[in-house]
């Protein structure tokens, strides 16, 4: 049964049904479903949008806001269905029911991979058409007339016939009729509210100090917890000498957890303060004990280059074998790239709060994934899923960190220990001493040109630790080691009739996590960056050398668009630009990048140019704002992170240690957005982030005449080039 | 524990507390002034941003007994009617994206307004330069700041 299929049925509450916990429930087929309409007195058409007599239309908003604009695009998307009149518009969560899952996440409440916008695009538009449908034919029975006589503007149906008009409010407050037959959606010409900008609906909060995160979560009774954690990931607590602790004005309780030892106090200072009067002997940790990540990146070049092992295949097609015996040249690279780190701005936190009776938990967070969150923080507390309830708060950035919200985890586990309502909160340099980092990889690339210079064949390996392997291990095995998220950008657009693309992945012991933009963070940096050599050294201009192997249209016109935003054929040469390409999620998007190599080989990036088509744009400014934020996150990333591992210990204590990109050096960034044939909207939340590294690399060379074969590309400038050996520059 | 009394948003306010509390703890956990954010704790990421007698200043690192007699400014008291030109420049501009540093890039900027003259955009940057943003709205910002400080200068 698939209970997004409104257009064989319309649910009407009419005035609301009031269900268990306050919310309004419908009925679908047969299936109850919670709703946030209780308070609504009107009409509620179905589960996304109820319509007060006095006019507000709520809307029902089921991604999580991350700063991405999706509190605001989505629900322009039924509204413009609707019809509504923008300045009525209300957002409200669902409540933790799948029917307002993501039907591009099997149906579970996951805001991440840049799909909220196109996963939740045919079901709103239904909603808001189905709903649309309603008035009208509620208004048409009040009147009297067909309800094909009638149309709307906005907030208001129209009887030009008769020179009459009713508002969506007058409306809500009569007998609603059930419509007959599905609801036409808006022909995209009609489009009065999709493609425009309007003031995003969380920004007043945000500027005046009003917007509440996970971390500003109070409720009666809160204390706050803080957790001390080993040094190597996997350590476990074996000694807790508390009495320092105890002795801090303020603390509470310390709780021993199977990976740290939390210090729950009435307030946050007391809870650090409790938290470094601990004296813990900590295990040694597990497979991480030794870990260190240049020997890793040497141990899977190694592995990159062995032929015995196997791998996923992720692609093979032609005549790999007879593409490179029967090639003119050939073509090799490595390519080496560290672990980076989300630096979400808004510390790792989670509320927890169990019922009075019973073993149920309340649990509010600024999570992505609720449903993940649910699930795990279950696992932990040894109870059943139904048990935990998750609300999600706005998130101060996640990026991919908060799909496995384990400070969920905590606030459970301690909450379920002491009975009090219990906030968890990581100090900030937690998440770079004890984060989900993006895994480290090493990736060898080849390609055979024939006598024309054109690549026949091309091989691809990439060898680097799993998440998926960590959070889904069933899914691992069962998908015979793929791991989408950390091949994402290997298979690329290039038309290369022979090719083998594979990856085998290392067990680290190391929490590897999504990062915005997954393995294109690295992939796309080694393709972009081993092409522009493979140019170079056959004589072709990189963006012709590119247009001429991609038979993607909208690729080729994003190309063509930044090369010519960036002046790309009317500079002079050896200006220091760099030309990098990609997909992602169903978008394109071009860059090029200027840098600036100072005496000393600082590397800066002045200046960068994008280009992207992005599909249906609903909110535009928003998708430019998106490009423009991963630009700088990629920038940083390509200069100067990296968290280094030694003996299983990060060589690094705090943001002090790990200088993210601030205002004197993040780049002038440009952004157009090209006019998309695609009637849909594509991803375009990460999709800035893959092309930053290898723009810049590519520019590097036009500067430098050096290859950087490692990321991030910190200090390697200042290396004189007489100094690196082999693959190092 | 210790008396210390200070000035809140034009509010006395008299605590007994450990005066080593940092303000931002103080301001968010005792006085529920929740727009000051505490992000990387250390003094380096500006998110805390205050004003303490009128100069910018780290309230994750700004020790409450050092604030006795003075007066503390937090993003709540900007305005009363959350208007002030940069909250209107960042609307505006679209500035925010999660949103959770803009309370400190805010203070820091008004900070900057507050002074004689009009700054120019290499003055804007530089006054600016340590407060991090993980979002990237750094070109928004300094838009927005232009935009203010025109308005406001005339």
């Amino acid at each position: 049964m698939d209970r997004k299929s409104f257009s064989r049925r319309t649910v009407l509450l009419g005035t609301a049904v009031v269900g268990a916990g306050g919310a309004a429930l419908a009925f679908t087929v047969g299936l109850p479903v919670k709703t946030p309409f209780a308070a609504i007195r009107g009409v509620v058409p179905n589960i996304w949008v109820g319509i007060g007599t006095d006019g507000i239309v709520t809307i029902v908003c089921p991604a999580a806001e991350l700063g991405q604009g999706a509190s605001t695009a989505l629900p322009m998307v039924l509204a413009e269905e609707l019809d509504a009149d923008w300045p009525m518009v209300r957002v409200v969560a669902p409540p933790f029911d799948h029917a307002y899952g993501n039907p591009k996440f099997f149906d579970r409440f996951v805001t991440a991979d840049s799909r909220s916008t196109a996963g939740y695009w045919e079901p709103l538009r239904r909603g808001g058409a189905e709903a649309r449908a309603v008035l009208l034919v509620t208004a048409a029975r009040h009147w009297g007339v067909p309800a094909s006589d009638l149309t709307t503007e906005p907030g208001v149906v129209v009887d030009a016939r008769r020179g009459r008009r009713m508002d969506y409010g007058a409306i809500a407050a009569l007998d609603p009729v059930s419509p007959t037959g599905p609801a036409p959606l808006k022909p995209r010409g009609a489009w009065r509210l999709i493609g425009t900008s309007p003031e995003r609906l969380d920004l007043a909060d945000k500027v005046t100090g009003r917007a509440r995160y996970g971390v500003d979560v109070r409720m009666e009774g809160l204390r706050i917890a803080s957790v001390a954690r080993g040094p190597v990931p996997g350590s476990a607590p074996v000694a807790v000498d508390d009495r320092a602790t105890r002795a801090v004005p303020g603390v509470e309780a310390v709780v021993t957890l199977p990976d740290g030892v939390a210090v729950v106090a009435r307030d946050t200072w007391a809870a650090e303060q409790g938290r470094d009067a601990l004296s813990i002997t900590w295990s040694g940790g597990g497979t991480a004990a030794g870990y260190d990540s240049d020997a890793a990146l040497r141990a899977f070049a190694a592995v990159a280059r062995d032929p015995a092992r196997r791998g996923y295949e992720a692609r093979r097609t032609g005549d790999v074998a007879a593409a490179f015996a029967g090639a003119a040249r050939v073509f090799e690279a490595e390519f080496a790239s560290h672990h980076v780190a989300h630096v979400a701005m808004e510390p790792m936190n989670a509320t927890a709060r169990v019922h009075s009776i019973g073993l149920g938990v309340d649990v509010v967070a600024p999570t992505q994934a609720r449903s993940l969150d649910m699930r795990l923080a279950a696992r932990a507390a040894k109870t059943a899923p139904f048990m935990i309830d998750v609300t999600g708060t706005l998130a101060g950035g996640a990026f991919g960190r908060r799909v496995d919200n384990d400070a969920s985890r905590d606030a459970v586990l301690i909450a379920k220990a002491t009975g009090l309502p219990v906030q968890v909160v990581r100090r900030h340099a937690d998440d770079l001493t004890h984060g989900q980092y993006r895994p480290l990889a090493a990736q060898r690339l080849r390609a055979a040109l024939d006598s024309q210079g054109r690549i026949t064949g091309w091989t691809h390996r990439i060898v680097a630790d799993s998440v998926i392997a960590r959070l889904f291990p069933d899914r691992f095995e069962a998908e015979k080691h793929l791991d989408q998220t950390v091949i994402d950008g290997q298979e690329h657009a290039y038309a290369i009739p022979s090719q083998h693309l594979d990856y085998v992945r290392e067990v680290t012991g190391i929490p590897v996590g999504f990062l915005r933009g997954v393995g294109g963070g690295f992939t796309v940096w080694a393709i972009e960056c081993f092409l522009d050599e493979i140019a170079a050294a056959a004589g072709h201009d990189p963006l012709e050398f590119r247009l001429g192997m991609l038979p993607d249209a909208p690729a080729r016109r994003v190309l063509t668009e930044a090369a010519s935003m960036a002046g790309w054929g009317n500079r002079p040469s050896g200006a220091p630009l760099g030309l990098a390409c990609c997909r992602f999620r169903g978008a394109r998007i071009a860059l090029v990048a200027e840098v600036d190599v100072g005496r000393g080989g600082e590397l800066r990036v002045p200046k960068v140019w994008a280009a992207v088509d992005a599909g249906v744009a609903v909110h535009p400014d928003a998708v430019r704002a998106q490009i423009e934020g991963a630009i700088v996150m990629g920038t940083s990333m390509a200069l100067r992170e990296a968290v280094v591992f030694r003996n299983g210990v990060p060589q690094v204590e705090s943001l002090a240690d790990y200088p993210i990109l601030g205002p004197r050096d993040a780049p002038e960034i440009s952004v157009r957005l090209i006019p998309s044939d695609a009637d849909q909207p594509a991803g375009a939340g990460e999709i800035g982030v893959p092309p930053a590294a290898p723009a810049i690399g590519n520019a590097v060379f036009a500067a430098t005449g050096r290859r950087l074969r490692q990321l991030p590309f910190a200090g390697a400038l200042a290396t004189p080039r007489s100094a690196c050996a082999g693959n190092a520059c | 524990m210790e008396t210390v009394e200070f000035v809140a948003n034009g509010v006395p306010r008299r605590l007994e507390v450990d005066p080593a509390m940092p303000l931002a703890r103080v301001l968010r956990d005792l006085l529920d002034l929740r727009g000051t954010k505490v992000s990387c704790g250390v003094g380096v990421c500006g998110a805390c941003t205050v004003h303490v007698d009128g100069e910018p200043a780290r309230a994750c690192s700004t020790p409450v007994g050092s604030l006795r007699g003075r007066h503390v400014l937090t993003i709540e008291g900007l305005s009363a009617e959350g208007d002030h030109p940069l909250q209107r420049a960042w609307r505006a501009e679209q500035v925010p994206q999660c949103g959770y540093c803009q309370s400190g890039q805010i203070m820091q900027a008004a900070a900057l307004l507050a002074r004689p003259g009009t700054p120019d955009r290499a003055a804007i940057v530089e006054h600016m330069a340590d407060n991090l943003c993980r979002c990237g709205t750094y070109g928004r910002i300094v838009r927005a700041i232009e935009r203010a400080a025109a308005e406001a200068k005339g």
